[in-house]
């Protein structure tokens, strides 16, 4: 049975790397679209948009990654 | 029970698909894709992986709780499970009674007018084996909630915790009717009592009068109605009374309408 606790963690832990690379993307390709000499504002503007949600995405993983592995410790100690 | 099936297990795997859950949300929060209907799944299901993750960390706290509701009401399940086995034997002993009465009739050849009798018996015994049947499915239903219901819940949660909102309906119904069935369940002997007229231990006293052919016709002619009320249609009305609750709990609980996963539609 504890491989599927394996299973479930390894996957999570894949999420978290890909997710973090997809934050480092957006930013980038967020930044490019904001500061490319494209006189489109809707351009921009989704450039802008890509950027917050990006800064937001990169919050909310540092802190429920951290809130989550907390909780999944407590969870073992009972669980296991 | 196996170390592998314990609920606590359960809700550890379910904390673990909650953390996905919520890494995945935030993955697709962060994704460069300027679509909306893709990137509101990002703040969906961090928020869906939360409620989850909180489902999961109240657990302890929603098992002692339906435990003080249960004797709030004033009931438990050994005096459910001593209720129905009691209504049970006085069926069993009517039974006995009704079949040695027919075969008296049969083997004795004693009249035409008296022969007669013999098909209304049957009937009458069949239907009596019928109420045992739906007293067994009763104590069956007990015995699975009391015997599995932390396992019920803790594996709703588990299905509230996948991704994509998957389980969410079911997982919801199947939380709301394991607290709703193992509150409300061990009520119903008591729901009987109050509902009926007469009391359960007079309709016993009264099978227990069946002795001689006399009384047989009056006796059971004057039994039917009462047994049909007491044994189907106020349990019925009970059950569907606790799917009802248990329905909207589960709405409350998934976020859209769900079954209830015990056979209750076998009425």
């Amino acid at each position: 049975m504890a491989d599927i606790i394996q299973f479930v963690q390894n996957l999570d832990t894949q999420v978290t790397e890909v997710a973090w690379s997809v934050f480092i993307l957006a930013w980038a390709v967020g930044w490019a679209l904001r500061g490319a000499p494209i006189p489109i504002f809707r351009v921009k503007r989704t450039g802008q948009d890509l950027i917050e949600d990006a800064i937001l995405a990169a919050f909310w993983i540092a802190l429920g990654t951290t809130v989550f592995s907390l909780i999944t410790y407590i969870a073992s100690q009972v669980g296991s | 029970m196996s170390s592998g099936y314990s609920p606590f297990y359960i809700l550890y795997i379910a904390m673990n698909i909650a953390t996905l859950t919520y890494t995945i949300g935030s993955l697709f929060y962060g994704l460069p894709i300027p679509i909306y209907g893709l990137k509101k799944w990002g703040p969906r299901m961090m928020s869906d992986a939360i409620y989850a993750a909180v489902w999961i960390n109240i657990y302890g706290v929603i098992i002692f709780a339906i435990g003080q509701i249960q004797s709030l009401l004033g009931v438990d399940w050994s005096s459910f499970f001593s209720s129905i086995l009691q209504l049970q034997a006085n069926m069993f002993s009517a039974l006995i009674q009704v079949k040695s009465i027919y075969y008296i009739i049969t083997t004795e050849k004693i009249s035409m007018a008296l022969a007669l009798l013999a098909d209304p018996l049957l009937q009458f015994s069949s239907f009596i084996t019928d109420i045992i049947f739906l007293l067994q499915f009763f104590i069956d239903l007990g015995e699975f909630i009391q015997q599995s219901y932390m396992i019920l819940i803790a594996i709703g949660i588990l299905l509230l915790s996948l991704p994509f909102r998957i389980g969410k309906g079911i997982g919801g119904t199947l939380i709301s009717s394991a607290i709703t069935f193992y509150i409300g369940l061990p009520y119903l002997p008591v729901f009987i009592q109050e509902m009926s007229s007469t009391s359960l231990a007079q309709i016993g006293s009264q099978l227990s009068t069946i002795t001689d052919v006399n009384t047989l016709v009056a006796t059971i002619a004057g039994i039917v109605p009462e047994l049909v009320i007491i044994f189907i249609i106020i349990p019925m009305l009970y059950l569907s009374i606790l799917a009802g609750i248990s329905l909207g709990l589960g709405n409350a609980i998934g976020g859209s309408s769900g079954r209830v996963p015990f056979p209750l539609d076998l009425f």
